[in-house]
């Protein structure tokens, strides 16, 4: 082990419940050096950062820090090695000010046990300018940039004495020039023999940015390279790897005419400039990385948020701008990406759920007419399989597949003319995953416009007729389903 | 995770739902025993019936409280639109001698009071905890401002004296208005759309956003149903007391809500039924009750009320974070 | 260096009140001289006195009550413990005829409600709204059950007890007054200055963020549970002088003044914002249109409702910002 070595990890492995996030990983980070970790979502990232985080505890292998084998078993563990883990949702006090969140562990004090606030600004002061930030220590962080916030986190790990800093994404809310701007400080902490974790999906910043790449797929590790032996498309190989095994079972074709038609659709924080066309019978896929505005796009469709410029037409019919009740009396119906947050009344049974906005079909006057209801509720239970010990289940019992197939019965249940399904398969096993295509593809057989957002490139390649790409609020590529390859789709989506 | 895991923990977690309502019950029996125990006074018709007329009001505010708190919301400001209602209701039929225009203009406040704090909630944006303190504030202040005095009966007329102090039959009139109201609304919470909409709006706000329910009108007319009930308590209150005075109903919010929550419904919202209001709110009043007959102080009612209150939403949130815990497994 | 020179361009005052508090002092000048117009008797020395000795009151319980909103918690229970404190105070005094030991038997009572306030939020992990709104009523079924509605007067000639409601340094100056002010500059001090009143706006602020970086997020808003029911003591033993007994019906509607005027003086409900001079002033601010009203003769029952619109409109306001953040 040379002496530059800073943090070796040898045989890491964890797992959660029905998911084995991380098998048997190794990486060695050297001293002055910046080191990506790439892999797709769901690849183990986030993971094997939370554990250096001390958030989670790793079920196996060895964490040796500066030569020491060490135990991370809480975030005070870590912080008190050295290790600082910037992640995307930063940690800092909104109303305090920048000085104050950069020596919240430890004020300096006075002799009097008082604040010693000159100290104080004056030290944050010289470490935000070491880093070529000029920002008053006196502001609150709040009324800060993102990009500023996140020297914040920084400046705090110096004050720390930090010897490992992991950037978790950190690029996905700057601009250009505030991504530059970052670089450059990366670099001056290089020549503070500081490491750097370099946590991305965005393969340009890689290679301009990053000394050595590790590449992860599925939990495992599957490459570990200097940058100047290997290029883009080797990484990419790496990343994606897997065969595209055609366990998507396509039975629907041909497409009926245009039933949803997004003219320049933009809002306020993200979308721009969006059009779409999808025709009935047709499964279109959204493609992109995280922060690219799918959920947005599935969620201004649908009228939950607030469009500042476009139109949306459903048959040749606008919708009402930002009336849910109006999208689904037009035949519209959104499956969210976090089922458990916006989709299920965890508390109401399998029935309810699945009737709830078709629910006056089952009444008359106002009055619901169980029989009726459970009759249709079973229909659908049988028809997708869910596993469930009775209708009258509440839905928190059921696993997240069948939670997932209670939203979609939901649906499916309303006679839909079209229908949003963002992220559909987060978070479950295969074989549920393997029936939730199935299901797709019957929705487009019945003559549906499906709207499939993914992250995931197998389901992506497997599930759609045609392929749309977004990447940072903007439509950068469109792809037929023979046309498309996974790295012209990748190359698309960190355009 | 299997079907065996689940299947226990629906027993398990029904039961516990099912449990609560039969434990309520259980407790309800206890407490009755225990008191006619202390004195054989209580389980004669006479003070049953008195039991059951004193609890018709909190009862009658119960139903709309219960359907409030099921979407989320709450509204304390009840105890002095009570005190309101009866001064104006009373003051109106001094005025006009007709008894039918005074219980419309105590609904009728109702009504717009309900509205006010539906908006305060929907439009302003207004935690419905503060805003309804708030408008508990304001209501008895302007009480105070509509008549210092407590508003003597000048009308004397016997429709007026029947709503709170007449029979039908052997049953008291109060008794009577709160059945028909307590069926009815049962009815609509546990058979109709309505109710349903409910439930899904307390539940999840979102899920319910998007499968079309217009989730803000429901929170709306939610709160101008519990006003308009509450109203119709303050109707029956007036009726019985006589006069219509302004420092009536300090303290009826508290009772009501604690009653409510005892029976089950969470603070969260989503959950609750009108049968565990119904024995909640009973629960209490016959504790009230035995406090009278047993000759204690009463004093007591109040401080057993806002214990039973901690009490209660200790309970609640031991059952959120059970719940929490089974989600995240 | 751009900013360094931005930093000497603003004023004085906004420096050192902040943006939102600097809004705050125009309203209470142009309150102030409305008044002052209104009546000939407004800015006269007694009445600034009065005005100095009635806000002395709640300007006590409200800086405990800020401190404890700050760091994310409420305690609503404060006006019924003006009632049930001042019962030991008088209890003993008439017994012992020491105002001291009144003083250290209500003190004592307070703090061990904050303890039980404190327990029951941060050990049972109940909503502290509802727990103090279920306090409010059993401190005061409690006041009512000891006294049997009867207030009980000072028996005890206790010179002390009755100066410090009423007694005024030079005929001008109420000692509450002089209470006061010490309370309110130690608290500002420590609030803006001590490891301790940064913590709790880092509590109030981000508890999650707050307990990563290693502080003891329980342990601080306990110490605001019982600082801010020892402070609301204080209060009720300026209230008990002033009143001469333990009355039963003493604080009611007192949390909501307090509310209210913490809420206008820049203190948020979601906590971690707001300062102890911001709520001074929201303090001043109500005492002075509380003052200057009874000088125009208005109905006392007004103040309920101006109290409660203020309420909504504040806290409208409050969600406002925090929707434009």
């Amino acid at each position: 082990m040379g002496d530059d070595v800073l943090l070796q990890i040898e045989g890491i492995s964890k797992e959660f419940p029905g998911v084995k996030a991380l098998d048997d990983v190794d990486l060695t980070i050297r001293k002055g050096m910046v080191h990506a970790l790439v892999g797709e979502n769901g690849a183990g990232k986030s993971t094997l950062i939370k554990i250096l985080a001390g958030v989670y505890n790793r079920d196996a292998g060895e964490i040796i820090f500066e030569k020491r084998p060490v135990i991370i078993h809480s975030p005070a563990d870590s912080l008190g090695l050295g290790i600082k883990v910037v992640f995307q949702e930063l940690a800092l006090i909104p109303h305090m000010t920048v000085a104050e969140n950069v020596f919240l562990e430890s004020f300096p004090l006075k002799k009097n046990k008082v604040i010693d606030w000159e100290t104080m600004s004056k030290k944050t002061a010289e470490i935000l300018l070491s880093i070529g930030l000029s920002i008053n220590p006196k502001d609150k962080v709040y009324k800060l940039t993102v990009s500023q916030q996140q020297m914040v986190e920084i400046a705090r790990a110096l004050s720390h004495e930090a010897k490992l800093i992991v950037m978790d994404e950190p690029t996905s809310a700057l601009t250009p020039k505030e991504i530059k701007f970052l670089f450059d400080v990366l670099r001056k902490l290089k020549t503070l023999d500081i490491g750097i974790l370099y946590v991305t999906h965005k393969l340009e910043e890689v290679f301009e940015l990053c000394d050595r790449v590790t590449v992860l797929r599925d939990g495992k590790l599957i490459s570990s390279n200097n940058i100047n032996e290997t290029n883009t498309d080797e990484v990419v190989k790496d990343m994606v790897g897997r065969s595209i095994k055609t366990l998507f079972p396509r039975t629907h074709t041909g497409k009926g005419n245009v039933v949803l038609r997004v003219e320049n659709l933009s809002t306020e924080k993200k979308l721009k400039d969006v059009t779409l066309t999808v025709h009935a019978g047709e499964v279109i896929g959204i493609f992109g990385l995280l922060g690219a505005g799918r959920t947005e796009l599935a969620k201004a469709i649908f009228g939950l948020d607030a469009i500042t410029s476009g139109k949306i037409l459903i048959d040749g019919h606008e919708l009402k701008v930002g009336s849910t009740s109006h999208s689904t009396k037009m035949g519209l119906g959104l499956l969210t990406e976090d089922r458990k947050e916006e989709g299920l009344v965890l508390q109401m049974s399998v029935a309810q759920n699945i009737t709830l906005p078709s629910i006056r079909e089952f009444s008359s006057f106002g009055v619901i007419r169980r029989k009726l209801e459970a009759r249709h509720a079973n229909e659908f239970v049988q028809k997708l399989r869910i596993k469930t010990p009775s209708l009258r289940q509440k839905v928190m019992f059921l696993s997240g597949g069948n939670q997932q197939k209670v939203l979609l019965a939901r649906w499916l249940m309303k006679k839909l003319k079209v229908i949003i399904l963002d992220e559909p398969t987060r978070g479950i096993d295969v074989g549920a995953k393997a029936e939730i295509h199935r299901l797709i593809d019957e929705l487009a057989k019945a003559g549906l416009a499906v709207i499939v957002m993914t992250s995931e490139m197998p389901e992506l390649l497997g599930v759609s007729d045609h392929i749309v790409v977004m990447s940072n609020g903007r439509v950068t590529g469109g792809f037929e389903k023979n046309s498309a390859t996974q790295e012209s789709i990748l190359a698309a989506a960190i355009a | 995770m299997g079907i065996l895991g689940q299947i226990k923990r629906e027993r398990i977690f029904g039961k516990l739902v099912l449990f609560n309502e039969i434990i309520l019950v259980v407790v309800l029996i206890i407490i009755s025993i225990a008191i006619s125990i202390g004195t054989p006074k209580f389980y004669s018709t006479t003070n049953i019936l008195n039991i059951l007329r004193d609890s018709s009001m909190a009862i009658i505010a119960g139903i709309g409280m219960t359907m409030l708190l099921i979407t989320g919301e709450v509204d304390l400001s009840i105890g002095s639109l009570v005190a309101f209602v009866g001064v104006v209701t009373m003051d109106i039929i001094n005025r006009t001698m007709n008894v039918g225009l005074g219980v419309l203009a105590g609904m009728g406040l109702g009504a717009v009071v309900g509205l006010v704090n539906g908006l305060v909630r929907t439009k302003l944006k207004v935690n419905s905890l503060i805003g309804t303190i708030a408008m508990m504030m304001i209501l008895r202040g302007m009480v105070y401002i509509y008549s210092i005095a407590a508003i003597q009966n000048y009308h004397q007329l016997g429709a007026f004296y029947e709503i709170g102090n007449g029979y039908v039959g052997f049953m008291p009139i109060p008794i009577v208005i709160m059945l028909v109201l307590y069926f009815v609304f049962l009815f609509i919470v546990t058979r109709s759309v309505m109710g349903r909409h409910l439930y899904a709006t307390g539940g999840n706000y979102t899920a319910a956003k998007i499968s079309g329910i217009k989730v803000d009108n429901l929170k709306l007319l939610t709160f101008m149903m519990t006003s308009i009930l509450a109203s119709i308590s303050g109707i029956i209150l007036v009726s019985r007391m006589n006069s219509g005075q302004p420092n009536a109903g300090v303290g009826f919010e508290l009772s009501v809500i604690a009653g409510v929550i005892l029976g089950g419904t969470s603070l969260g919202g989503g959950e609750g039924t009108l049968i565990g209001t119904l024995i909640g709110v009973l629960i209490l009043r016959i504790i009230n009750n035995g406090i009278i007959i047993l000759r204690w102080n009463q004093d007591l009612q109040i401080v057993i009320s806002g214990i039973v209150i901690i009490i209660a939403v200790y309970i609640d949130s031991m059952r959120k974070v059970a719940r929490a815990k089974i989600i995240t497994t | 260096m751009e900013q360094k020179i931005e930093n000497n361009r603003i004023s004085i005052i906004r420096r050192i009140f902040g943006v939102s508090e600097f809004g705050l002092l125009v309203s209470l000048v142009i309150i102030f001289t409305f008044f002052s117009i209104s009546s000939k008797y407004f800015f006269t020395v007694k009445n600034i006195s009065n005005i100095l000795g009635q806000i002395s009151l709640p300007l006590i319980a409200a800086v405990g009550f800020s401190i404890l909103l700050i760091s994310g918690e409420v305690d609503i229970s404060i006006g019924s413990l003006q009632a049930v404190v001042a019962l030991p105070l008088l209890i003993i005094m008439n017994a012992t005829g020491s105002f001291l030991l009144g003083v250290l038997a209500a003190l004592l009572l307070g703090a061990t409600i904050g303890i039980i306030n404190g327990l029951l939020v941060t050990k049972l992990k109940i909503n502290s709204l509802i727990t103090t709104l279920g306090m409010y009523y059993t401190l005061r079924g409690t006041v009512y059950l000891i006294t049997k509605k009867v207030a009980i007067a000072d028996d005890s000639g206790s010179e002390i007890f009755f100066l410090i409601g009423n007694g005024k340094l030079y005929h001008f100056l109420p000692y509450s007054a002089i209470l006061m002010f010490v309370i309110l500059l130690f608290f500002i001090y420590i609030m803006k200055n001590t490891t301790y009143g940064r913590r709790i706006y880092a509590v109030g602020g981000n508890a999650e963020v707050a307990r990563v970086m290693g502080i003891n997020v329980e342990k601080i808003k306990f110490s605001a549970f019982i600082l801010c029911s020892t402070l609301a003591s204080m209060s009720a033993i300026l209230l008990a002088s002033r009143l001469g007994s333990a009355n039963h019906l003493a604080g009611q509607g007192f949390e909501f003044q307090v509310v209210a005027a913490v809420i206008l003086g820049g203190v948020s409900l979601s906590g971690g914002i707001g300062t102890l001079l911001g709520a001074f002033v929201g303090v001043f601010i109500i005492g002075i249109i509380q003052n200057g009203l009874g000088m125009m003769n208005v109905y006392t029952m007004w103040q309920l409702i101006i109290t409660g619109s203020i309420i909504i409109m504040a806290v409208a306001i409050d969600e406002l910002k925090k929707r434009h953040e």
